[in-house]
């Protein structure tokens, strides 16, 4: 395979350097491959970083009690570790995020793709990706300066931090995510769909309610729970405006008042990242441990969308 | 019953068939208002949008330009009406460089081998779906990462909370998604450009390099000015590998490592840092950071969404 | 010149007067004169880019659906224009059902399929009666109706096409378009649904534009032929050429373009 064919012929005008194109095209294949693993090493580095700590960590606090305690109080001097208390905060900080962002943002995509005239739409999907591109700190600034005063005013016993703010404006900044992506499900329904509902004498919301929306609904459903996920991930909005206050679980269920500050997963990573909690102490395994938690849930959520979406998407052709 | 002709239509057919009662009348109603509700949600997302950057400049403009410039070259400081951005806009910017020399070579050459080299490979599914898991993994997660690799095993490399650390961070954050967009550019160059190169007797690389990666380069450009822009305005890995707040130096350039292995501050961070005091004039300063944050990201997007669109027209002309 | 049709014993249920069609600036079709009789099966031929499937989609304005489009002229249905403002595409198309070039079925159950612009258009008696009636009529029925649970995308093309046909027919249309309905299958299902669209006939009055001239005369009673202008290269738009009995267009037509493309020297 490797002759060279040209020194068979008569009259050896042609001098392809194919040694050296060999050797760069073997270069940049290995060179190349290597980039290509280096996103396995990473995602293997996670887990392996995460795993090796927390480890240490439950070697100190057994697992029950990570479980079972009803308080999370990792920096008192009488410590508890009931990881739930921070659990509830993020999916309650999550579930008002998600309640702003799925219609919003549903109705958004359904807007963009069914409804916009071309050079109206030429404006919008611009000003969406601008607002996608809007950097979590931003929120976090927007949520406790400007939207909590207003919920202070409308709502009774709202505190300066709290769970509402920070989770109505997380679903602000989540609704790009889930309108964008439901929208590539939108358009991949095949047109042909469309116009037979037409034919058969539906209106446009029939034919998008009945026909479109359930050809993409595997595609929006897996947008719904990738929002989740982000949501369940987001930092600086709750670190900021959400306060640092976890709850004791008490069967009057008052951890769950939206009005007054909680603590989530990612808030707690925050703030004893900033304490510069030292290197082996349990602080600093306490950290791994939530984030071991906070990826499991994460990665629980990323396969439901995954699962979902191949499981239900239709083929068409 | 203020529509004539449609009920003429109707009754035309309804001697043929009595049984179907179309209630066009109602169903419009419903449309109507289901469409007035598709555009109801992207006026809110638009109206949060201008809500929030309105804010922010009747804010931050006053604190920006009464000193002008003295805001952009002021350290940070303990009174808040001396306090500078210097250290954190000199800081983003080491952290941008940085993270593109990084990230672009190795997320492009990644995106080339899954597919140019290696498409349809297990090889290449088993990254595209771990690729789309890391999509989904909190950015603070990266941040335990890093903390645990970066600043910890390779402290004789890194310096442990530095530059360095904080450029490799990023790079680790963005890749998957400049791997994506490159992937999406190249699938978008005709198969007959690469068959007319291999007709001509080049090897795989030389087809990629002289005649697939320069139709393929805007989009690539767009979606890594995106990535880029995505990580300027991350807060929470950074955090978690100890960037600190109160920087009163800048890395020096010379010699190089020992930049690189400086202590840092970001805008993020800054304005994070800002926005925790109680003070009002705090406050001021937060905003003011923002904008310079702001525009420098929506310069970026701009860009981004400018080279994408050039394209796209040449490709419909 | 056998522009107008002939005088026909029957009804007619629509007709077509000066009727031009532009996409943008771009003429397509010029200048159409037609009257569809009940109870016929009237075929559209003309080699591509004639303007046969715009016509067909301008009777039922599915036209409209793309993006600057324009209709000048008149259509004529049962004494309504088509086009007046106040009359509602939705109930047009309610009317005047149409079978497409690719089977759209949705991706829904077989059963679904059916049901749906049943239910949509408000039926009355019993849907289910009128589902199974429907897949009879499209001669569809004893092939699904064991699985009429299953995905209609798992069923074969010809069966898919059959399908949409049994859709159109189940809200009961005073006319049937189909727009080449038999392109995209092979020959056997080609030859089910021609069966079918000889059976219809007899209750529908339908329209089809069709490649396919054998097609055309084995099926149809009426035949219109399109043609294109040719005398600017490119630019030429499409018109009604010849209008007549199925018979005597292809036994003895009154133009020679029409000679020509029936005896297959063009196109």
């Amino acid at each position: 395979m490797s002759e060279n064919l040209a020194v068979s012929r008569p009259v050896s005008r042609w001098k392809p350097q194919r040694k050296l194109s060999q050797w760069s095209e073997r270069i940049v294949y290995c060179l190349f491959g290597a980039f290509a693993l280096l996103s396995i090493a990473t995602t293997a580095g996670i887990i392996a970083s995460l795993i090796v700590e927390a480890i240490e960590f439950f070697k100190v606090v057994p697992f029950t009690q990570f479980l079972f305690d009803r308080e999370w109080t990792p920096l008192f001097a009488n410590p508890q570790y009931g990881v739930f208390v921070l659990i509830f905060a993020t999916l309650m900080t999550a579930t008002i995020a998600l309640s702003v962002a799925i219609p919003l943002g549903i109705l958004s995509a359904i807007y963009l793709s069914e409804y916009a005239p071309p050079r109206l739409r030429r404006w919008l999907k611009p000003a969406l990706e601008i607002l996608a591109g809007i950097p979590s700190v931003v929120h976090g600034y927007f949520a406790l300066i400007f939207v909590t005063p207003i919920l202070q005013a409308l709502i009774p016993g709202v505190e300066v931090f709290n769970a509402l703010s920070a989770g109505l404006v997380m679903g602000i900044a989540i609704l790009p995510l889930v309108a964008s992506l439901s929208e590539d499900a939108i358009f991949a329904v095949p047109q042909s769909l469309r116009q037979g509902a037409y034919a058969l004498g539906t209106t446009r919301r029939e034919a998008i309610q009945n026909v479109v929306l359930p050809g993409a609904l595997s595609g929006i459903v897996g947008a719904c729970i990738l929002g989740m996920a982000r949501a369940v991930g987001e930092t600086m909005i709750v670190t900021i405006a959400a306060g640092q206050n976890p709850r004791p679980i008490n069967p009057d269920l008052s951890f769950l008042d939206p009005r007054i500050s909680v603590q989530t997963m990612t808030s707690f990573i925050v703030q004893v990242s900033q304490g510069d909690a030292p290197v082996n102490s349990i602080e600093y395994k306490t950290i791994f441990a939530v984030g071991m938690t906070l990826f499991t849930l994460t990665l629980l959520l990323n396969i439901c969308s995954f699962w979902f979406v191949n499981r239900f998407r239709e083929k068409y052709e | 019953m203020t529509q004539i002709e449609p009920q003429n239509l109707l009754q035309d057919r309804t001697a043929d068939s009595p049984q179907f009662q179309a209630n066009l009348p109602e169903r419009y109603r419903a449309d109507r208002l289901f469409q007035a509700a598709a555009l109801l949600a992207v006026l809110i997302a638009l109206a949060v949008l201008v809500m929030l950057l309105g804010d922010v400049l009747i804010t931050g403009w006053p604190r920006l330009f009464t000193d002008f410039p003295d805001f952009l070259t002021s350290f940070p400081s303990r009174r808040a009406a001396q306090a500078g951005i210097l250290s954190p806009l000199v800081g983003t910017i080491w952290l941008l460089v940085l993270t593109a020399l990084f990230a672009i070579p190795t997320g492009v050459g990644a995106g080339i081998f899954l597919e140019e080299f290696a498409a349809n490979t297990r090889l290449a599914q088993l990254i595209e779906i771990n690729i789309g898991n890391l999509a989904a993994v909190p950015s603070i997660i990266y941040g335990l990462l890093a903390l645990q690799v970066f600043v910890r095993w390779m402290e004789p490399i890194t310096g442990g909370r530095s530059v360095l650390a904080g450029g490799l961070t990023l790079a680790l954050l963005v890749l998957p998604i400049i791997i994506v967009a490159t992937r999406e550019a190249l699938r978008a160059v005709p198969s007959s450009i690469r068959q007319a190169g291999f007709a001509l007797g080049t090897t795989r690389w030389q087809v990629v390099r002289d005649h697939v990666l320069p139709i393929a380069l805007p989009g690539i450009l767009t979606g890594t000015i995106l990535a880029l822009s995505r990580a300027i305005g991350e807060t929470a890995p950074l955090i978690t590998i100890g960037a600190l707040t109160f920087i009163a130096f800048l890395p020096p350039l010379s010699p190089l490592i020992e930049g690189l292995r400086s202590p840092f501050t970001v805008l993020p961070i800054q304005t994070y840092n800002w926005i925790s005091r109680p003070q009002p004039e705090f406050q001021n300063n937060a905003a003011a950071a923002i904008i310079v944050l702001i525009t420098v990201l929506l310069l970026m997007n701009a860009t981004a969404i400018y080279l994408r669109n050039r394209t796209q027209q040449i490709r419909n002309d | 010149m056998s522009l107008t049709a002939p005088i026909v014993d029957t009804e007619t249920v629509l007709s077509v007067e000066n009727l031009s069609v532009y996409y943008g600036n771009f003429l397509a079709l010029k200048d159409v004169n037609l009257s569809i009789p009940q109870h016929y099966v009237t075929a559209f031929i003309g080699s591509s880019g004639c303007g046969k499937s715009t016509l067909l989609r301008c009777l039922n304005r599915m036209n409209e659906l793309i993006f600057g489009s324009r209709v000048l002229g008149k259509i004529n249905y049962r004494g309504t224009d088509l086009y007046a403002p106040t009359v509602d595409p939705v109930d047009v198309r309610r009317q005047i059902g149409m079978v497409f070039q690719k089977p759209n079925p949705f991706p829904k159950s077989i059963y679904e399929n059916i049901a749906y612009p049943i239910r949509i258009n408000g039926y009355q008696g019993d849907v289910e009666e009128l589902v199974e009636q429907s897949l009879r009529d499209a001669a569809l029925w004893d092939e699904v109706k064991d699985k009429l649970k299953q995905n209609a995308l798992s069923l074969s093309g010809g069966q898919q096409q059959r399908l949409c046909i049994a859709r159109a027919l189940a809200i009961e249309p005073d006319l049937l378009l189909m727009d080449e309905p038999c392109s995209a299958l092979d020959p056997i299902s080609t030859a089910r649904i021609e069966e079918l669209i000889q059976q219809l006939s007899q209750q529908y009055t339908i329209v089809i534009v069709t490649h396919n001239m054998q097609q055309a005369s084995r099926v149809s009673q009426m035949t219109a032929f399109f043609n294109t202008t040719s005398d600017e290269a490119g630019s030429g738009h499409g018109y009604l050429a010849e209008y007549g009995s199925t018979e005597q267009i292809f036994s003895d037509p009154a133009q020679d373009v029409t000679r020509d493309y029936v005896s297959g020297r063009v196109g």
